[in-house]
């Protein structure tokens, strides 16, 4: 039997999930459990999203 | 004892010794009579004379049997006449002719030897590239590389890209370098942070993770490819990468990405170029050797 637990999404599942395929340009890293870690971009919209929902300053824009 | 004459005697022994009187004398070519049959030549078997009748063409004499003297399969007759010929047997010894320069030999369809050309190589050594101390390294082909002439290069990077990350971009016909935010791939730094990194519409692949300088010394293989029935520029125009690197430092890191001409299908790829994420330099006598593996 195979289970597959639910577990809740990562902080990069839940970006990527958001700004993938959003036709933005950024760099992001993250530590193997999905945290992220850092970010670099100028979009506005990326750097609002840090600012609400990941309280994590961003390092450039 | 000599011929002695006179008066009906018995033929006491001799030798047809010229020396002695009256010793029946030498015995005289053309005029001594053998009952013997055409071609043939006598030997002794230790006690009588015998007869050896002639042998065939081509035979040789010799002593097959040991004792006695017999006519035998005489040696090969020489077919070769020209430097570097060999010997083959086809119905008979004939002499193969040597090949041409780097030609190799082979066997017909006929199931004989025959020189050939080599078989031609899939993968083949493009060129070298060695950088000087700088913050950039770039790499511009001797010859541009035809896009139709390769399913895949091969890029083995050797040395270190100092204190940093080190980024790659891909010069084109059209573009020189790609940049304008057509890079996007993922990679994982190993050993250092366990950091999965990942860029999207950058201006160039990150190959290497930001470390030190001790840390920046390795070795990165890289295999580059490009699609030619799609591509966000038109078909032949998507660039695929990946890269696995190792360093002396435990620092290590794999990834790919794809990046492409935003112009039109890629005619040639003129140049691979590297540089220092932080303006350091790469070390002096790095390398890049480049391969192309064809269909």
């Amino acid at each position: 039997m195979k289970i597959t637990p639910e577990l809740p999404p990562t902080e990069i599942e839940e970006f990527n999930k958001k700004f993938c395929d959003a036709n933005k340009s950024y760099k992001i890293s993250s530590n193997m459990m999905g945290k992220i870690l850092s970010i670099e971009t100028e979009d506005q919209e990326i750097l609002n999203y840090i600012k609400e929902r990941l309280s994590m300053p961003s390092r450039s824009g | 004892m000599p011929f002695s004459g006179g008066g009906g005697g018995v033929l006491t022994n001799h030798t047809h010794d010229p020396a002695i009187p009256v010793d029946g004398g030498s015995l005289a070519a053309n005029a001594t009579s053998f009952s013997l049959t055409n071609g043939s030549i006598l030997y002794s078997d230790g006690a009588n004379i015998q007869e050896l009748g002639i042998g065939n063409s081509g035979q040789v004499l010799g002593t097959a049997a040991g004792t006695i003297p017999t006519w035998e399969a005489g040696a090969a007759s020489p077919v070769m006449t020209t430097d570097g010929q060999i010997v083959i047997y086809d119905g008979g010894r004939t002499a193969l002719n040597i090949g041409a320069e780097d030609q190799v030999l082979a066997v017909s369809a006929g199931g004989l030897p025959n020189w050939v050309a080599p078989p031609t190589s899939k993968y083949e050594f493009i060129e070298q590239f060695t950088a000087t101390a700088s913050s950039t390294f770039t790499c511009t082909f001797a010859t541009p590389i035809p896009r139709a002439s390769f399913v895949e290069l091969v890029l083995v990077w050797r040395g270190k890209w100092g204190t940093g990350a080190l980024d790659f971009q891909i010069a084109t016909d059209h573009e020189v370098p790609i940049d304008n935010g057509e890079y996007s791939w993922k990679s994982n730094v190993l050993t250092s942070s366990s950091t999965f990194t990942e860029g999207v519409s950058q201006d160039e692949y990150t190959i290497g993770p930001s470390t030190t300088a001790a840390g920046s010394q390795g070795t990165i293989l890289m295999n580059l490819s490009i699609n030619e029935l799609e591509g966000a520029g038109g078909d032949g125009t998507n660039i695929y990468v990946k890269w696995w690197q190792i360093g002396a430092n435990v620092v290590g890191s794999w990834g790919g990405g794809r990046t492409y001409d935003n112009t039109s299908t890629i005619t040639t790829l003129d140049g691979l170029y590297f540089s220092n994420s932080l303006g350091n330099n790469i070390e002096a006598g790095t390398t890049l050797d480049v391969y192309k593996i064809t269909s």
